[in-house]
């Protein structure tokens, strides 16, 4: 722990804090439900690029954002692009093939497929917590990548 | 599940074991929040951070190399989690790393709870100091207490610039507040220990 701060300053500021910004009951209810989405049989594919954090500075919020996910023999690669509170996400699949693929979000699911070439689309995913799940033909395990905030 | 250590609450939550990670959620969800907020996020991105960062625990869940530094871990995915969503907003955090205090708009509507006037003289100010500042305070203002390595976590800075810099950071808080004309010194309301 870190050692008991007695600096009264410190002690009002913390009691302000409290009673000014707890975490919402909704916020905690959210993160108990997290569980929900465990996966026991899935590879995970990790972000390992993000066009939002490229370069410095202040880049325009209106391109598209590029992510790249890469996990055991795969590489998903997303475009997402905002639409109020809606996000339509294309992507590919690497190396190319069908596959079906379930956007996954806090509050629900959809399954679309991938075509020959590996492209697929979702339309109107809600702006938050996203996931994808891939089960590419023939493979014996789903693949799914890591949750980000979109 | 007091008694169990944070080790042996994430292996029973990879084993299946619902409760444990309730009760890992509810030892770590005032810090990963304060991070969030810390970051000034509005209160929809920081569910998002929130969320995300739990999600990420969950795909991780059996996977993690040092269990016991839990905190850490989702204190530094709290960390990136906000400035990829600084970032992707067109955001910057300003100079994270310099003193510099902030311009402050009007109070945020939290304020609106704040019936006291000092309170919200002292909200204000809070919102005034370093970004790093906010950050720092508001991780150790969590509950329960936070460790160093979980702040060190949340900020990205080393261990021992943790106790010189909360130091610093409320100096500048003290300054803030006198130019408010807030003396917090000589109150004698209950510190939320």
């Amino acid at each position: 722990m870190a050692e008991p701060s007695t600096d009264p300053t410190f002690a009002t500021l913390r009691s302000v804090i409290e009673r000014a910004d707890p975490v919402p009951p909704a916020v905690v209810e959210a993160a108990r439900a997290a569980y929900t989405w465990r996966t026991l049989d899935a590879e995970l594919a990790e972000l390992t690029a993000d066009s939002a954090m490229a370069g410095a500075g202040v880049r325009s919020s209106s391109a598209p954002r590029l992510l790249t996910f890469e996990g055991p023999g795969v590489e998903v690669e997303v475009e997402i692009a905002e639409s109020g509170s809606t996000r339509r996400l294309s992507g590919q699949l690497v190396p190319i093939g069908p596959a079906q693929v379930t956007v996954r979000w806090s509050g629900g699911s959809r399954e679309v497929a991938a075509d020959d070439l590996g492209r697929f689309a979702v339309e109107a995913v809600p702006a938050g917590s996203v996931s994808l799940l891939v089960l590419r033909a023939g493979a014996a395990q789903p693949i799914v990548t890591s949750w980000i905030s979109v | 599940m007091l008694e169990l250590s944070i080790s042996e609450l994430l292996e029973q939550a990879a084993a299946g074991n619902s409760s444990a990670w309730d009760e890992i959620v509810s030892r770590y969800s005032g810090l990963v929040w304060a991070i969030a907020r810390g970051f000034a996020l509005s209160m929809a991105d920081a569910a998002d951070v929130s969320q995300t960062t739990w999600l990420r625990l969950v795909e991780h869940l059996g996977k993690l190399r040092e269990p016991e530094h839990l905190g850490g871990w989702l204190a530094t995915t709290a960390r990136h989690e906000c400035l990829r969503t600084l970032r992707k907003s067109g955001r910057e955090v300003v100079a994270f790393d310099a003193d510099i205090d902030i311009e402050s708009g009007e109070p945020t509507p939290e304020a609106v709870v704040l019936h006291d006037e000092q309170d919200r003289l002292v909200w204000l100010s809070l919102g005034e100091i370093p970004q790093r500042c906010q950050v720092l305070l508001r991780a150790l203002s969590s509950t329960p207490a936070p460790s160093y390595d979980e702040v060190s976590a949340a900020l990205g800075m080393p261990i021992g610039s943790i106790g010189p810099t909360r130091a610093r950071c409320l100096d500048h808080l003290k300054k803030r507040l006198q130019a408010h004309h807030v003396d917090t010194g000589r109150r004698t309301r209950e510190g939320g220990a």
